[in-house]
């Protein structure tokens, strides 16, 4: 009895250790943005000596409100990126997996092929192909490359080859349309899958700043990702204020913490995609 | 019945045509969007690899040039190294701790705490790259880093050729091993608990049950993380840029492969930028390759 | 049920958004228009329409802006005619270069007018992209410097409006230096300097006389280079830099500096490069004319007006000689809109006598005009300055010396490359030979051939 709940203790302080060494860096970036700059200059891993609020309006004021500007367009890009991308791999999936016709297997064996090419390859051609077509400072510039989720295929069809056909037939039977069909019943049934591929594939884009950084020049279209680490007080690009950055480092953490915090189920499966038989 | 049924014949061979080409309605987007904005690309990119192209102008043809350039290249090697330095360096620290904490937390004794723990040591993940970057390029500040202001150093963590690449490490790993805890967790649960018990039975510790009973089931788990890290560990990029070097140009001593490739399209090189994009689909190509033959053997084991 | 809303969420932001990037598809196509109109008004009927010019700049726009308003303000012929807009580039002069590509590879208007330094001007220059300005240069060619009209030209062609030229200034607290004992006469070396930085040291063990840093900035090097002959190249364009010797003396004598202790650690541009002016820790430095300017080490050093003197490089790297990249100029490249308007504009603003007065409150470099040289408005505001007349006689005493560095149309990609082996050089993480063997090695991998 006593060895067990003495490892039992051991183990638990471990755990709130490691616990703490994972929240440690949150909680400083989280204090930071309460200092001001000369703050941080002398301290910047203690609770803060004098909380203001400063840096908050400092940012919304910042350059014109182009903080508020880029939060707005990083969450519509990522959002538009994430329904485009699951709807168009949805209907694809629902027709590889429930319909039988010419093609079916090769076309799919090729795409599956493709998974293997990281997007980073197309990434000059891309640039070059919209400089041509000068949409290179453009919000479809961030959001049409890579709508063709080779992942999001393949994980929707496995899916959907788990449901009953006879649900299908039930539903022809019914006399239901194709479209019909694919709406009111697969889409549905396939919630958990769509609930973990749009998590996976939101915060894939929210995340993104190798893409948004090459392609983009202008303020007013690039997401958050790529404003933040240029944050300076002045015209000039001389001076960096750490304070400003935390700040915005928080503004875009804390409601990913949050939405995490509800959904945290759906957060956790979809880490667990492909990789665990459930 | 009669008129019905000639009617009806009639609707299903419309309805018929009508439904060979709804499968191909259907996976249309998917296939446009797969072609213009993946295939076209893609080959595209390969034509530009055996060009030299500025962007305007003449754009000349090199054949190999671009390649065997770059496989010339000391900043190429360089970048390739720290790649793997990057790679190898968080892969076992990450999945030896990740594994572990998996194993704590789904042990009887912390079952309960599985709640509140699990989310926790999660977060780091749900933190943006490019905040967690920032703040760790804080944390090691010379002047105003938390770490040198708690141990009263002055150490230039991030200017040093030699500490630079750690820091990014230990943000790697600080970030990473949440991920990989919750999938080895999930892999865990999988594993019956009634081999366990049998083994107990049988008169086996504990240390033998990790070891000779649940290492060797969750191998095929342990195979697919390795490589998703990999595969993500190849492309690296903001991690390295961010934490070193913030918008600045990233000294070739810590700069990834991706770099080579950013650094080339900023200077108008697109065909040495897309040769280098060719040789890291490659480097990509022999761990997948090493993936399918590894799980292709584990599959045969299995039965 | 969460996800059944959030899909109708997702439908109608999807709508929504679809409908704004529709409109927001083309915001350069959409300027664009409305320039193409202007130029038309303006050219055509000459009445109230001012053409608007678009400037592009690196560092910050303020400067820039400050200076045009107070040409089109002063002149008013300019002012009703033109108005001007400065934008952005990037932090410095490789990120106007790379947005002049972007836009010629898209065909795309940028701006009218961009101000680069003489290091990129081979490049765009031989692809001939650059419009001419002969006919404007020739307005004001007898009151130019030759070193200033060596700027405006590229072989055959003269594609460039010389804005500063960047003579090399030391720039030193002169009474510290009398404090310890140092006359900047008497230093007339490598080893001089050396000696003084010590003797400085003696009383003020945390000051230093210069600072290099990781990574030393590339102008740093290219200044010494500039004057010793150095040459990455051969005529056919090989890379050689290992039997360069003017680009071996000046490793050799950068790193007896940094091995003296004499230069401080610290990065041009980092914060603690501008606080350590602030707290004396660099209590001289060797730059060029634009360091005096108002907003760089006025600012920095503020409070210490009076204090700092400014005279002519000792010999370094075996030469007195040189120039930091000879200085900025401003072109018009061929997608600009206006090219006549920019060009008399640009003309005017750099090269007029009212002009380059104007510039050097601005820029503290040399005014390029003969004639302001010697205006008695500019002895006027250089009395008052925060150098005294120091600077401006440090840089006519520079002036006879000043060489420009042999520019090849890849000395972007050049720059890059060299300056890192170059600061593990004198770092002593790599012995100089195989420093300069690495960069024979990386240029002829990466770029191949100069030339070509």
């Amino acid at each position: 009895m006593n060895k067990r709940k003495i490892i039992k203790i051991f183990l638990t302080i471990v755990l709130v250790l490691i616990s703490v060494i994972a929240l440690l860096p949150v909680i400083l970036m989280l204090f930071d943005s309460f200092k001001t700059g000369s703050e941080i200059a002398k301290n910047s891993w203690n609770i803060p000596k004098k909380w203001t609020f400063s840096n908050y309006k400092a940012l919304m004021d910042y350059n014109s409100g182009i903080m508020v500007r880029t939060f707005i367009n990083s969450l519509g890009i990522s959002t538009i990126y994430t329904a485009i991308t699951l709807i168009v791999a949805s209907l694809a999936a629902f027709a590889f997996s429930k319909y039988r016709f010419k093609g079916n297997k090769v076309i799919f064996m090729l795409l599956l092929i493709t998974m293997m090419v990281p997007g980073e390859i197309t990434l000059p051609a891309i640039y070059l192909m919209f400089s041509k077509a000068h949409m290179l400072n453009t919000y479809s510039v961030q959001i049409f490359p890579g709508i063709a989720n080779v992942f999001c295929l393949f994980m929707l069809k496995q899916y959907m080859d788990s449901l009953p056909n006879s649900l299908i037939e039930a539903a022809r039977i019914d006399g239901a349309g194709e479209f019909y069909t694919y709406r009111k019943i697969i889409v549905p049934l396939c919630k958990p899958t769509i609930g973990a591929l749009a998590i996976l594939t939101f915060l894939g884009k929210w995340n993104d700043y190798l893409w948004p950084s090459m392609l983009l020049t202008k303020k007013e279209v690039m997401p958050i990702m790529v404003i933040l680490p240029t944050l300076n007080t002045s015209n000039s690009t001389y001076s960096i204020p750490w304070e400003l950055i935390l700040t915005g480092c928080t503004i875009v953490t804390v409601p990913l913490i949050i939405v995490f915090l509800i959904f945290q189920e759906q957060f956790m499966a979809s880490v667990t995609l492909g990789a665990v038989k459930e | 019945m009669q008129s019905k049924g000639n009617a009806s014949q009639k609707n299903s061979k419309n309805s018929n045509v009508k439904k060979k080409l709804i499968p191909y309605l259907f996976i249309l987007p998917f296939i446009i969007s797969f072609v213009l904005f993946f295939a076209i690309p893609a080959i595209y990119s390969l034509r530009l690899s055996f060009l030299n192209y500025k962007g305007y102008g003449q754009a000349k043809f090199v054949g190999l040039g671009n390649y065997s350039s770059l496989l010339e290249y000391s900043a190429f090697w360089k970048a390739v190294k720290n790649t793997f330095f990057y790679f190898l360096t968080h892969l076992v620290p990450v999945m030896l701790g990740a594994f572990l904490i998996a194993l704590v937390m789904q042990g009887k004794a912390m079952m309960r705490m599985q709640k509140v723990f699990k989310p926790v040591i999660f977060l780091p993940q749900i933190v943006p790259v490019m905040a967690t970057a920032l703040t760790f390029r804080i944390i090691f500040a010379k002047n105003t880093g938390a770490i040198n202001q708690i141990l009263g150093t002055n150490a230039a963590w991030l200017e040093n050729p030699a500490t630079m690449r750690w820091c990014v490490v230990l943000m790697v790993v600080w970030r990473s091993i949440g991920w990989f805890m919750v999938i080895f967790l999930a892999g865990l649960t999988t594993i019956s608990k009634d081999i366990n018990e049998a083994a107990i039975i049988d008169g086996a510790n504990n240390v033998q049950i990790v070891t000779k009973i649940t290492v060797p089931l969750m191998k095929p788990i342990f195979l697919f993380a390795f490589v998703m890290d990999a595969i993500g560990s190849f492309k690296i990029y903001t991690e390295p840029n961010i934490m070193i070097a913030g918008t600045s140009t990233l000294t070739t001593d810590a700069a990834p492969i991706m770099n080579i490739i950013t650094t080339n399209i900023r200077g108008g090189n697109f065909g040495m930028a897309s040769a280098a994009g060719w040789l890291l689909f490659l480097l990509i190509l022999i761990i997948s390759v090493m993936e399918m033959l590894l799980l292709r053997d584990k599959g045969t084991d299995k039965g | 049920m969460k996800n059944k809303t959030v899909k109708k969420a997702l439908a109608i932001l999807l709508g929504c958004t679809m409908a704004f990037s529709m409109v927001a598809c083309g915001p350069d196509n959409e300027g664009g228009e409305n320039k193409a109109e202007k130029t038309e008004d303006s050219t055509d009927t000459g009445t109230g329409e001012k053409t608007k010019l678009i400037g592009m700049c690196w560092g910050s726009t303020e400067t820039y802006s400050k200076l045009s308003d107070a040409i089109l303000a002063e002149n008013a012929e300019l002012g009703d005619k033109y108005e001007i807009e400065w934008v952005l580039g990037g932090e410095g002069d490789g990120e106007v270069a790379e947005k002049i590509r972007l836009a010629l590879s898209a065909n795309e208007y940028m701006a009218d007018i961009a101000v680069l330094n003489y290091t990129q001007i081979p490049e765009f220059a031989e692809e001939g992209v650059l419009n001419d300005l002969s006919e404007n240069i020739k307005t004001y060619e007898s009151d130019l410097t030759p070193a200033a009209l060596n700027l405006s030209k590229y072989k055959a062609q003269t594609i460039a409006v010389p804005f500063e030229v960047k003579s090399k200034v030391w720039y030193y607290r002169q009474d510290i230096f009398d404090e310890c004992g140092v006359d900047t006469a008497a230093v007339k070396n490598t080893d001089d300097l050396i000696a003084a930085g010590k003797k400085i040291q003696e009383k003020y063990p945390n000051s230093y006389i210069w600072n290099f840093g990781k990574p030393t900035a590339g102008y740093d090097f290219y200044m010494t280079l500039s004057g010793n002959g150095a040459k990455f190249c051969d005529d056919e364009g090989n890379y050689c830099l290992s039997k360069d010797e003017g680009v071996r003396k000046m490793l050799e004598d950068y790193k007896k500096l940094v091995d003296a202790g004499v230069v401080m650690d610290v990065a041009d541009w980092s914060t603690d490069w501008e606080a350590a002016f602030a707290d004396e820790s660099i209590v001289s430095t060797l730059g060029a004319g634009w360091l005096g300017q108002d907003s760089f080490l006025p600012t920095y050093a503020e409070g210490q007006k009076g204090k700092w003197n400014c005279t002519t490089w000792p010999e370094i790297g075996g030469t007195t000689a040189g120039s930091d990249a000879g200085g900025s100029v401003m072109v018009v490249p061929t997608f600009s809109r206006h090219p006549e308007a920019a060009a008399e504009f640009i003309s005017y603003m750099c090269l007029s006598e009212q002009g380059s007065l104007s510039c050097y409150d601005i820029t503290a470099c040399l005014p390029i005009n003969v004639k302001a040289q010697e205006n008695d408005l500019l002895n006027e505001k250089v009395e008052n300055g925060f150098f005294g007349d120091s600077i401006i006689n440090a840089q006519l005493a520079a002036l006879d010396n000043l060489a420009i560095f042999n520019y090849t149309p890849k000395a972007a990609s050049e720059q890059d490359i060299v300056t890192e082996y170059f600061t593990k050089a004198i770092y002593g993480e790599m012995s100089i030979d195989d420093a300069l063997k690495a960069c024979d090695n990386d240029l002829s991998t990466a770029i191949g051939n100069a030339y070509q």
